[in-house]
């Protein structure tokens, strides 16, 4: 590691940006890191709420089956297929992954290792490019004859392979075209990360003195990197099977269709670490600016991290115990699945040691984390019976399933988005949010989403099916108490969706109205608080030293309690 | 000292010495995903055969070049040790000048075994050999016509970059990028027509 004497880092910014750009040039054309986060952030959030909205209709049709959907019509099976199809694959690849990697890598990861922007500013600007188009696509596939998808985000053949099951000729190319490009995206933003982080860290900042969410939206990169390539390898036998009549998943001519599981969840396990890991980043930035406490075993953090991430490759099949595998790799990927949740757990209690005698401001952003620990945890714990072959033979593809990955997925998509969408909003935008609707935003998420997939894991275990149109041509689960279930879980999801209408007004008020913010809001010690709130072009006046790691709290016989990355000890 | 990076579109400052030139990292990080992709599809070639049970190639197929891709995998392995050759010429400034002709005999094995390959196709094509003519045929075009691609965009790529070089525009660190490309493109190669030629 170099470090260099002062004039080296008395590169300023003011080489940078001082001729007045155009709009378009300044927003829509832009290289600048924090413009293409927030465009990221932007165009994710946007597909998230149009995920919310299909969840939303197809939610009415399992509660009130038959009934038309207000503000929607009725909704015939295609279109539930459709519904589902589209909901999950919106939610994974174009809201989880481009707001947790995209929009807060692209950015915090600058900012925090302490540099002006990414070292491929154009490649940057190109991967958003090629992100919008692909989610342009998705939409479009609903408009062409037949309509969207619907053969589920895992796109099993022969029912996505050939166009006579699955009765799409042009949404299920056009899905899986979408979803290749949002690869390709992903594939040039991680290597801008991965180069970022190596070669423009600030002088002196170490390897252990990089903040936790860089570390971990870059370790979620490599992993997708190296996860994704075989499924691109699926994707494009999946497309000449659709389009041009070959045979790769098809057993009559040959074929194999577990190939394609193979394939897909060789990737899909690895991805669920994708987004669980940025996740635990911004918690564990939260966690300790609020509890003003060093985060607990850092390294610890950050070696089960990459543990996790190797072991996440080793247990895909557990998601096809009952797809005809051998039972003896069934039995393998038992043990493997039931390991990996050996340093989950240990990531969840490091966090709730970084809160064992800390002194808690309860702020809107701290909330989320700490709910995402709380929320996040009944998910792990149910990923445990199904790791468990035997138990999964029962549970698989019930709503047990559902609510399981449910309980991980809205912690980590939704509830530690949150967190740092509160925490960082001073940065973004020179201004707070309200921390009154904070709360009661908060309130109004964390419950209902309980009251969402508690209920689903009973009806799951009850037999309701997750693939089901209705569940009343089915004489066993048309009972009284399922029925309640599945209306109860739905009624949640629109009290949920409700207070959501809150998080916007408030976060486009607070934009323009809320309180100004001053440049370090929450006394935190990391480099994106040196600079300016709102970043400027170049982000920092003059480029930061590090000097120390990111998590200084309460030092014992410091001055104040926290202490910044960039300023020198005192000299004695 | 400061080194900023001339690859174009690399404008941030990178202040400290770089253990590897970003646009190294970035090409090594594209290859990693390349050896996966090409992995899945090598699995992918061992599940389907497996699934026949020893018929494989199955009767009535079309028996492969063998000897004249034999042929073919010298020429561009050859390309691979003039890459080589160029980027180290390159790298030093006793022997710049030498870099450009030696590059440009790389690109032309490397176009030369694309042509070569395209004949054969075609050849294969004429022979009754298509996408749809059977599994085999299917494995086989998605296989080596992923390396095909990967060897298209290579060429084109290359010579990209020499036109750079003889603008004096191209950075060391740009060539070396090029150079793990094309050692991966080259490298992989022998392991496909092991693989696929040989079954
Ligand atoms: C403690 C660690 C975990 C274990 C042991 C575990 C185990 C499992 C198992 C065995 C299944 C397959 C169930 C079936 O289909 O029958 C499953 C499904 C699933 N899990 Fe987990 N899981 C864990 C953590 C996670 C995390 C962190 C996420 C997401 C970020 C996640 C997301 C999913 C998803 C999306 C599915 C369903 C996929 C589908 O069929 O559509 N899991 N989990
Ligand atoms: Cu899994």
């Amino acid at each position: 590691m170099t470090t260099h004497a002062s004039a080296d880092h008395a590169h300023s910014a003011d080489d940078h940006g001082h001729h007045e750009l155009s709009f378009i040039q300044k927003y829509v054309f832009s290289t600048d890191h924090k413009v293409i986060g927030l465009q990221y952030f932007m165009t994710g959030v946007l597909m998230g709420v149009l995920g919310a909205l299909a969840s939303y209709v197809f939610r009415m049709q399992m509660a009130f089956p038959g009934h038309a959907v207000p503000g929607f019509g009725l909704v015939t099976p295609q279109i539930y297929n459709q519904m589902v199809t589209n909901h999950g694959t919106i939610m994974i690849f174009w809201f989880a992954m481009p707001v947790l990697i995209a929009a807060f890598g692209n950015y915090l990861i600058p900012l925090m290792i302490g540099c002006d922007d990414m070292v491929f500013p154009r490649l940057n600007r190109l991967s958003y490019q090629i992100f919008l188009f692909s989610a342009v696509l998705l939409i479009a596939s609903f408009f062409v004859p037949n309509g969207g998808f619907g053969g589920a985000w895992t796109s099993y053949p022969p029912l996505a392979s050939n166009p006579i099951y699955n009765q799409t000729p042009y949404g299920a190319p056009m899905w899986l075209a979408a979803v290749a490009l949002e690869f390709v995206a992903f594939l040039l933003g991680g290597i801008n990360f991965i180069t970022t982080l190596m070669n423009a860290r600030a002088p002196g900042m170490k390897m252990y003195d990089i903040p936790m969410v860089v570390w971990m939206i870059v370790i979620a990169s490599i992993l997708f990197m190296a996860s994704v390539g075989p499924l691109i390898a699926g994707a494009a036998m999946l497309f000449f099977d659709q389009t041009l009549g070959t045979g790769f998943f098809d057993p009559a001519r040959g074929g194999d269709p577990l190939l394609w599981e193979h394939l897909f969840w060789f990737f899909g396990h690895p991805e669920v670490y994708v987004v669980l890991l940025p996740a635990m980043g911004i918690v564990a930035e939260v966690l300790t600016v609020f509890a003003r406490k060093k985060l607990f075993a850092y390294r610890t953090v950050l070696w089960t991290a990459v543990a996790t991430g190797v072991l996440s490759f080793f247990v895909w099949a557990h998601h096809q115990f009952v797809a005809g595998i051998d039972p003896r790799m069934a039995n393998i990927f038992t043990v493997t699945t039931l390991l990996i949740s050996v340093p989950i757990t240990e990531m969840s209690f490091v966090y709730i040691g970084t809160l064992y005698g800390a002194s808690i401001q309860l702020s809107t952003p701290m909330l989320f984390a700490i709910a995402f620990i709380v929320e996040f945890l009944i998910g792990g714990v149910t990923g445990i019976f199904l790791g468990a072959s035997g138990a999964d033979i029962y549970f698989h593809d019930t709503y047990f399933v559902l609510a399981h990955f449910h309980y991980t997925f809205v912690p980590i998509a939704v509830i530690a988005v949150f967190a740092g969408v509160y925490y960082w909003f001073p940065k973004m935008f020179g201004r707070y949010m309200n921390d009154t609707w904070g709360r009661i935003h908060f309130w109004g998420t964390a419950v209902p989403f309980n009251g969402i997939f508690i209920p689903l894991f009973y009806t799951g275990m009850a037999g309701d099916h997750r693939r089901t149109f209705n569940h009343l041509n089915f004489p066993d689960l048309a009972r009284g108490d399922l029925i309640f279930w599945r209306e109860f879980s739905t009624v949640s999801l629109l009290i949920m969706l409700a207070f959501q209408v809150i998080f916007f007004v408030n976060f486009f008020y607070s934009m323009f109205r809320g309180k100004k913010a001053p440049a370090n809001p929450w006394n935190a010690n990391t480099f994106e608080w040196v600079a300016a709130s709102p970043p400027p072009h170049g982000n920092f006046v003059t480029l930061p030293h590090c000097y120390r790691g990111p998590y200084e709290y309460s030092v014992p016989g410091h001055s104040s309690d926290f202490w910044p990355q960039n300023e020198p000890a005192p000299k004695t | 000292m400061a080194t900023v990076i001339n690859l174009p579109g690399a404008t941030a400052q990178v202040r400290r010495e770089p253990v590897i030139p970003s646009p190294v990292i970035a090409t090594i990080i594209v290859v990693l995903t390349e050896i996966m992709y090409f992995s899945g599809l090598v699995s992918a070639y061992n599940v389907i055969r497996a699934q026949l049970f020893g018929v494989w190639a199955p009767p009535g197929e079309i028996r492969l070049p063998i000897a004249a891709t034999a042929f073919n995998t010298a020429i561009l392995l050859l390309s691979g040790v003039l890459m080589c050759f160029a980027a180290h010429a390159y790298s030093r400034a006793e022997s710049k000048s030498r870099a450009p002709a030696l590059f440009l005999q790389s690109i032309v094995l490397g176009a030369f075994f694309v042509c070569f390959q395209g004949y054969e196709w075609v050849k294969l094509i004429g022979y009754g050999m298509t996408l749809h003519s059977g599994i085999f045929a299917s494995v086989f075009f998605l296989l080596i016509g992923s390396h095909a691609l990967h060897v298209l965009v290579g060429v084109v790529v290359m010579l990209w970059c020499y036109l750079w070089m003889r603008q004096g525009r191209l950075s060391v660190g740009g060539m070396r990028a090029m150079q793990v490309f094309w050692l991966f493109v080259v490298g992989i190669w022998p392991i496909l027509y092991r693989l696929v030629y040989f079954s």
